[in-house]
């Protein structure tokens, strides 16, 4: 039946039949959503973690960093399920090997919030240091804030609200910041563990 | 004349005193083959990249579908083989957890599975109207013959299954759940097989599929989440795809956290240091599961 259905598409003239094997139709072929950015939830053990690019993040921070060249990704993370109480995990964010994949396969480096605000008036700078992603010991508890990725470091950027324009080899790529991949190490009990999170919008 | 006809006419009477752009893409796609072929990714990545940025406009949507195809399959045979893209350099204080050290300039594996997603995307959106391009524009095929054997099922079928192992590798199982139900038929094993024997999809993607299957498959039927969780297992070391822990995870699930007892017609448990029976010699992929617990 499935032989006879595989020549009678070759019949009706779908591409590729000409000398390959008759192909069974799959259920496989349709499933073609939209891609509308990776999950932005991830728990591993009882690691819970969230990101976010939260529209308003000029109102928080008083200026458009992404023009500045910085994205800014809001995190948060605690603990779930059994064992939460015991549990020892400690967060540093410069010790988490935080990246940020652009959809197009670019990492952007974390950088401090330090660094960012060091290149800002002191009222932004003030903000950034505020709203900063500080992490800290674990707990049932929210821990939040933001981390900062530089779009300094690879290539030519230009923002484009919450796009930006991506420009390397002569080609321009338009990517929606909020189809990026967030990955960092989260030190559980003493074994890294990879953390990836897509970027709720 | 059809109207679709004269569209295309219309559209193209400005080309016809210059080269045929079908066919300029089709020596773009077929030295694309070439390359990923001998292991030039990022040459084929750019040159497909470029073909995509000019063949703009419904035309060429048959001509953009194999691009995304191809560059899908660029990007997947560098992750695996020579990744062509890097992780952040001079980052300040970025410190890797697993080998104690700044790691600024490795290669990226992520990034080119990142990439996957990005242009298996593309050609999943374009694969509904891939019918809208012709197959042959002034007596010129528009496809190299390899892609028009291979076919566009073939080819959305094979960037289906690459979105899922990259996702299985990524761990986002709520993903995963959400890919599987609109592909039902790859958590029947043998029907998962041959599809991916069809497509032609990489040894070192494989074990990523069964994996992907195999989680999503423990919640709801055990035994059969048995069979992939074997396959996820002997595929992954024999590319060493998995680390000792990740097999080691699959395994203690068979032993532990089963409600299921798997064993050999002589009654021998599964045992993840022996491929089968040490009795009958049944692989461990023939084991039958017994509820040892509702």
């Amino acid at each position: 039946m499935r032989r006879v259905l595989g020549w009678l598409m070759c019949a009706i003239g779908t591409v590729g039949c000409a000398g390959s094997p008759p192909i069974v139709k799959s259920d496989v072929v349709g499933a073609t959503a939209a891609f509308d950015g990776f999950p932005p939830q991830a728990l591993e053990g009882i690691v819970y973690a969230q990101a976010l690019f939260d529209g308003d993040y000029e109102d928080t921070f008083g200026t458009d960093l992404v023009t500045r060249g910085v994205v800014p990704v809001h995190v948060t993370m605690q603990l779930r399920g059994q064992g939460q109480e015991n549990a020892q995990i400690l967060i540093k964010p410069g010790r988490m090997d935080a990246r940020l994949y652009l959809i197009d396969g670019t990492a952007l480096p974390h950088v401090t919030a330090d660094e960012v605000a060091g290149a800002l008036k002191e009222k932004f700078a003030r903000e950034v240091r505020q709203h900063a992603f500080q992490g800290g010991l674990l707990g049932s508890e929210p821990n939040e804030g933001y981390l900062f990725f530089s779009l300094q470091s690879e290539g030519e950027f230009e923002a484009q609200g919450r796009a930006v324009r991506h420009d390397v080899d002569g080609i321009q790529r338009r990517l929606d910041l909020t189809h990026s991949l967030l990955a960092f190490d989260v030190m559980v009990e003493d074994t890294p563990k990879a953390f990836y999170v897509g970027i709720q919008r | 004349m059809k109207l679709k006809s004269l569209s295309f006419l219309l559209v193209l009477l400005p080309a016809c005193s210059s080269p045929n752009p079908f066919v300029e893409n089709r020596i773009v796609l077929e030295n694309a083959i070439t390359h990923i072929e001998s292991g030039e990714t990022s040459t084929a990545a750019r040159d497909l990249e470029l073909m995509l940025a000019t063949a703009e406009g419904e035309e060429f949507y048959l001509q953009r579908f194999f691009a995304s195809y191809l560059l899908t399959q660029a990007h997947g045979t560098a992750s695996v083989q020579e990744p062509f893209l890097s992780e952040p350099v001079g980052t300040g204080d970025r410190f890797d957890v697993r080998s104690q050290s700044l790691n600024g300039g490795r290669p990226s594996r992520i990034g080119h599975l990142v990439a996957m997603i990005y242009h298996s995307s593309h050609g999943r959106a374009w694969y509904g109207r891939t019918g809208e391009s012709p197959l042959e524009w002034e007596g010129e095929r528009v496809l190299p013959a390899q892609l028009e054997s291979y076919g566009t099922e073939n080819a959305a079928i094979y960037m289906n299954l690459c979105f899922l192992a990259v996702y299985s590798e990524l761990n986002f199982q709520d993903g995963i759940a959400e890919l599987l139900a609109g592909m039902g038929e790859l958590t029947d094993l043998e029907r998962c097989e041959a599809l991916m024997d069809q497509v032609e999809l990489e040894a070192e993607l494989r074990p990523w599929v069964y994996r992907g299957v195999f989680e999503h498959q423990k919640k709801r039927d055990e035994p059969n989440a048995y069979r992939f969780a074997i396959r996820a297992r002997e595929t992954g070391s024999a590319v060493e795809a998995f680390g000792a822990e990740l097999s080691a995870q699959i395994a203690r699930w068979i032993t532990h956290d089963s409600s299921y007892r798997f064993v050999s017609p002589a009654n021998q448990a599964f045992d993840p240091a022996l491929e089968g029976c040490t009795v009958t010699g049944t692989p461990n992929l023939m084991y039958e599961a017994v509820l040892e617990r509702p």
